[in-house]
């Protein structure tokens, strides 16, 4: 049995994805608005949600929000950011229980559907603006947001080789915005965003769990009616980036950590909608994806250079990373192991359990996306901004008829761009 | 076929079957139907906090280096021939394992291939080969991780909490050790503790997905009791006698991050509980603790309204047969002032007595989110394991959320919330203390 989302456009403009799935407990509820990723929207887009999530026209004070909730079986509620390739997303997400668990017939779906409603589009209001201690509060939060990603130094070293490897490109701004764009930010601005956010960004609603699409599609319209939406279009959700340098770029920051933090940053050229792109996924699998990768089996079983070491893809923009954490003495070993691994997937010297692992896995991590709502949403929203749906079945099939030599000929297109190192201050006295 | 005791939730609408076999090893089995993921885990009562031990009939004691449990897990995926990896790899399974201060846990997930992963599981878990050099090149791997950990401000934190908490107890150690206690293990200490606490009588096995109960306590006896395990050693596991007062009030360290990260919390005084007293013990702290400082609280609202904590903020509560501390943590321009208003906030939520109301409506919220947890195959898995190690059960959970009153909830909240116990551990800005 495969589970499909079923697509309507909805005459309140926009599109509906259900999908009926009656072994979970809680349905996922969600509203999904797009907009091009940009350094002049991206800071307030990234602010809105966390403001809007403090409270609504209803329940105008958090605390009396959240209590709201609490009754509600503890309907979790949640809305933020995120980027796919060049479009920056902005999420909510209203998680209920079902009701068949409950004694309330459809009270908790329709609740749901309107809790989404007033948290998307009928925020705490004050004069002609949001909020004004809201939006304060949140702005000084969203600073520490962004400065906070130096906590997490894998977090932050992969954000740093983005920054420098896409530095022309829109992609490298930040999905949270800029410090410095945060002060000019006010209650009225922030509303004017708001107001222009939720009439014209696309918008994409998903309803998933124990729902029939008839009766979501009757909830979402009851629910977003008033919206006077007129979507405009967005930009292309990737442009091509400069081509690779024929030396990679290294960058190597200093900072007093136990680890050096490595991350290298590649073009593949393989964005979601080409035909290329299973024999992708395969090339990463082959590569790093897994335990039984290259990566993993030579960086740690062989070498014991790392804990952790593995590769991954960004779908929507063609790019591929890959992160170690190493000692600081081991970074020219390391590369230099890394890349040899990338030139024998280049030059075919892949084994046949390398190509048949590979497939098992990727089927498998396909297939299990049916048990996590969020993943099958997230794989819509992939086909969804590249204009290329595919369902898990089709993924699927395309990944059986991959061969050794298109994961030859993906990988020959695979350049090193950056290689961005984090370590310790001490080695600079004596370097 | 095996005989199979049912455990059942109706509000949960989930099962657990159970048996033991005459290996001594527990099989339990939590059918998921139309799930595709299926996923199984062999986990044994041996943590981190297990270093010293004596087994009866023996003069000695037997004191082992801190993080020998996590190394053991790590060498425990090497066979004669290589990784059991490669073997989970070729059946398209996903294997991964955990240590942490109670239990290590061996698992695998798939969609296909279930039975010859499931014996694989059995086999390899059963079936120990160390050599000097194998352990003596895990010594890197580990080493990276541990320092992985070091690199981690909220990982610090919380360590320095428990340090700071504890004077004695093996929960102040880093479940992965330090370099130098690893670089001290040998093989034959891991044989030693193989010995001493892997033996089925001391394990559990615990399937969860659309898998029949039956045919796993079958398929796993007909795996295991032919062998002949010998009989279980008698082990004492010897944990010093901890003092009830904190060790230190506060520490900190700094490393770089972008603002103060602050733990801290209250050393539970009463850790002698086991199943279902616990378990009302640490839902009716979870009950409190929400209504305390949840997102839905008044304390919560005010400290985040006053900028003293960011979305970061949360709090947890456990509790396991020896330590346990209810605790709180986030980011802070200025912890000090944070941790005396939420003593100050617990002292204004004790005098004023628990509102009814407000527990009904907790008592709503965490039924709710005990539904929703059981959608998630790996929630179900460690939390059953960690119940049952403790003589609970994860099923009756929405049972004991019902049952519980505001009366018995304040009582604990009122033993634990001594302000003698609590300790501070914060993570300031700046460099090494060492000065590198």
């Amino acid at each position: 049995m495969e589970e499909v989302f079923q697509v309507e456009r909805l005459p309140i403009g926009a599109d509906l994805h259900t999908m009926r799935v009656t072994k979970f407990k809680t349905n996922l509820l969600a509203a999904v608005l797009q907009s091009d990723l940009s350094v002049d929207g991206a800071t307030r887009n990234a602010l809105l949600p966390q403001v809007l999530r403090r409270g609504t026209r209803r329940w105008p004070d958090t605390a009396d929000f959240m209590r709201n909730l609490d009754d509600l079986y503890g309907t979790s509620v949640t809305a933020d950011v995120s980027k796919k390739g060049e479009r920056h997303l902005l999420m909510f997400a209203v998680g209920v229980v079902n009701d068949a668990y409950l004694d309330g017939g459809d009270a908790m779906l329709r609740k749901g559907f309107s809790i989404l409603r007033e948290l998307m589009v009928e925020p705490a209001a004050e004069g002609t603006g949001l909020r004004a201690d809201y939006v304060a509060q949140e702005k000084t939060n969203l600073r520490r947001r962004i400065e906070s990603i130096l906590d997490d130094k894998q977090a932050y070293a992969f954000r740093r080789c983005n920054e420098e490897m896409c530095r022309t490109e829109r992609y490298a701004v930040s999905k949270l915005g800029r410090v410095e764009d945060i002060d000019a930010i006010t209650p009225d601005s922030l509303a004017d965003w708001h107001a222009q956010a939720v009439q014209e960004y696309p918008m994409d609603i998903f309803a998933i769990g124990d729902i029939e699409h008839e009766q979501a599609a009757e909830l979402a319209t009851e629910a977003f009616q008033g919206l006077a939406r007129h979507p405009r279009s967005v930009g292309p959700a990737s442009t091509q980036g400069p081509v690779p340098p024929s030396e990679p770029r290294r960058i190597v920051e200093r900072m007093p950590v136990s680890q050096g933090h490595l991350v290298m940053g590649y073009r593949t050229g393989v964005t979601y909608a080409s035909s290329d792109y299973p024999a992708l996924l395969f090339a990463n699998g082959v590569f790093g994806g897994y335990t039984h990768s290259k990566l993993f089996q030579n960086v740690r079983e062989r070498a014991s250079l790392a804990y952790f070491a593995s590769s991954g893809i960004e779908q929507t923009k063609g790019l591929m990373w890959v992160n170690a954490g190493i000692d600081f003495d081991a970074f020219d070993t390391a590369v230099g192991i890394i890349e040899e691994q990338l030139e024998d997937v280049r030059s075919g010297a892949i084994t046949g359990s390398e190509m048949e692992n590979t497939r098992l896995g990727l089927i498998r991590d396909i297939e299990m996306m049916r048990d996590q709502p969020s993943s099958l949403m997230d794989m819509a929203l992939a086909g969804i901004i590249n204009s290329c749906p595919v369902t898990p079945e089709h993924l699927k099939q395309s990944i059986s008829q991959v061969s050794v030599d298109d994961v030859v000929r993906v990988a020959r297109q695979i350049r090193l761009d950056t290689v961005y190192f984090l370590r310790n201050e001490e080695g600079r006295h004596h370097a | 076929m095996l005989e199979m005791e049912l455990d059942k939730s109706e509000l949960l609408r989930e099962e657990v079957a159970h048996t033991r076999l005459d290996c001594g090893l527990e099989v339990a089995t939590i059918q998921k139907r139309g799930f595709a993921k299926k996923y199984a885990v062999l986990a044994t009562r041996y943590g981190s906090c297990d270093t010293e031990f004596r087994i009866a009939g023996t003069a000695n004691p037997v004191s082992t280096p801190e993080g020998i449990a996590h190394f053991l897990e790590h060498k425990l995926f090497e066979e004669e021939n290589g990784s059991i990896d490669d073997i989970f790899a070729d059946l398209g399974a996903y294997s991964n394992a955990f240590t942490n201060y109670t239990m290590t846990g061996y698992l695998f997930s798939c969609v296909d291939n279930f039975w010859p992963a499931f014996d694989t599981l059995l086999d390899f878990v059963m079936r120990p080969h160390f050599t000097d050099e194998n352990v003596e090149k895990e010594k890197g791997i580990i080493e990276q991780e541990i320092r992985m950990n070091e690199d981690s401000p909220d990982w610090q934190a919380v360590n320095g909490l428990l340090k700071a908490m504890y004077r004695l107890h093996p929960v102040r150690e880093e479940i992965a050790g330090t370099v130098d206690s690893v670089r001290r293990i040998t093989k034959e200490m891991l044989y030693e503790c193989y010995r001493t606490f892997y033996h089925p009588s001391n394990m559990t096995l615990l399937v969860v997905g659309d898998v029949s109960c039956g045919e796993v306590a079958d398929r796993a006896s007909a795996r295991l009791d032919s062998r002949d395990f010998g009989a279980a050693p008698d082990v004492e596991r010897i944990r010093p006698e901890e003092p009830r007062d904190v060790a230190i009030h506060r520490v900190e360290k700094s490393m770089a991050v972008s603002e103060p990260i602050v733990c801290f919390g209250y050393k539970d005084p009463n850790v002698s509980l086991l199943g279902r007293p616990l378990m009302r013990r640490i839902i009716g702290m979870e009950m409190l603790m929400h209504m305390l400082a949840g997102r839905s609280s008044a304390l919560y609202n005010a400290l985040y309204g006053e900028g003293l904590i960011d979305a970061s903020f949360d709090w947890d509560y456990d509790c396991e047969h020896g330590y346990g501390f209810a605790m709180f943590e986030g980011r802070s321009g200025n912890p000090d002032r944070l941790v005396v208003r939420v003593a100050e906030g617990i002292a204004a939520f004790l005098s004023a007595g628990v509102d009814p109301d407000g527990f009904e409506r907790t008592r709503r919220r965490v039924i709710g989110s005990m539904l929703r947890s059981f959608d998630s195959l790996e929630f179900i898995a460690y939390n059953f394991l960690t119940h049952h190690f403790r003589d609970m059960r994860l099923i009756e959970s929405v049972d004991v959320a019902r049952s519980i009153t505001p009366d018995e909830a304040e009582a604990v909240a009122r033993e634990l919330f001594d302000p003698d116990l609590l300790a501070v551990s914060v993570i300031e800005p700046g460099g090494p203390e060492s000065g590198e």
